[in-house]
């Protein structure tokens, strides 16, 4: 009876021991899961924010293109733009940027946004005659197609559009 | 006497763990209950900030015409109908034809980031933009809930 005694003793302590250490995973999963979702609430936060500042971006470039189309068509493959509200002219205008990014800073969040302009080629051949060509061919340019890129960057983070704007339908 | 003395010192071990074991439950709880209430917050001001600016997308691009920027009140016309966007203490509230709606919830705080929340930017006679510059705020007293906001700007042009 003595020595069945002292083996219950022992064993309570152990089997506290347990308790504390499946409780310490069980918490740690938890404090993992919490901080997972607080990292998912964030970027969900930021693609939204993303979203409208590339929709901004097209909308002024849509805007500036309806103005003139010589202010989309002449602009170069290589460098960057960003729209920008310009005082003087008090109109949107579009800023080259060279290989910079606008920087647009939202709370504590600094995001960067850039449009590129592509040119554009079309099908020549009858079957698929005017069809978009999926890379850029020079002796079948399309003057008035220009492919636009606006991409909002934050982190590693990359929201990307690609948009076709044609001088006959804006 | 020695099995006596054996169970003072058990005790005082088993209290001491106890008590460490449940400090560690409670802060881990109040932890997780925090980090619960700002994952809410979080999603209520986003979901307020994507309904409130599809809202106002959507009438800016069914507009024919805009009057009333730069100001934090947006009045448009759409189908012969004034519509207005204007913000109520820190709610933003759509108006058809002298009917008020609320757009965002009372969960939290609508105003203008840095100037004014609608401004009217044109290209030409006939090329409107509107620029909405917007902050959405969770609406609490408690410090580590009321700093969660979002801040926004975006353009809509008119069709």
């Amino acid at each position: 009876m003595k020595i069945q005694n002292i083996n219950n003793k022992g064993q309570s302590l152990v089997v506290l021991m347990v308790v504390v250490v499946i409780s310490a995973i069980i918490l740690g999963l938890g404090a993992q899961f919490i901080a997972l979702r607080i990292k998912a609430g964030e970027a969900a936060k930021q693609r939204v924010i993303g979203s409208y500042l590339v929709q901004e971006a097209l909308e002024v470039t849509r805007a500036i293109a309806r103005e003139s189309w010589s202010n989309i068509s002449t602009k170069p493959e290589t460098g960057n733009y960003h729209p920008e509200y310009s005082e003087a002219e008090a109109k949107w205008v579009l800023i080259p940027d060279g290989t910079e990014e606008e920087n647009i800073i939202l709370g504590a969040d600094t995001y960067k946004r850039k449009l590129i302009f592509h040119k554009v080629s079309r099908v020549t051949v009858e079957a698929k005659k005017g069809n978009i060509e999926p890379g850029y061919i020079e002796e079948d340019d399309d003057p008035s197609t220009r492919k636009v890129t606006a991409s909002v960057t934050i982190g590693d983070r990359v929201f990307s559009i690609d948009y076709y704007l044609t001088d006959w339908q804006l | 006497m020695k099995n006596k003395g054996f169970t003072l010192v058990e005790l005082l071990i088993y209290t001491v763990i106890v008590a460490s074991v449940g400090a560690m439950i409670v802060q881990t709880l109040v932890s997780v209950t925090t980090a619960q209430q700002k994952i809410e917050a979080r999603e209520i001001v986003d979901e307020n900030l994507d309904f409130a600016l599809k809202k106002i997308g959507q009438s800016i691009k069914a507009a024919s015409s805009i009057i009333g920027t730069p100001s934090n009140t947006l009045t448009l016309t759409i189908n012969g109908e004034t519509v207005e966007y204007s913000l109520s203490l820190g709610i933003l509230q759509k108006e058809v034809e002298g009917v008020d709606i609320p757009i965002t919830s009372d969960k939290v705080i609508v105003s203008a980031n840095n100037g004014n929340l609608f401004t009217k930017i044109d290209n030409s006679l006939t090329i409107h933009t509107i620029q909405i510059k917007i902050k959405v705020e969770y609406d609490s007293d408690d410090l580590k809930l009321s700093n969660i906001k979002s801040e926004v700007q975006t353009t809509v042009g008119l069709r």
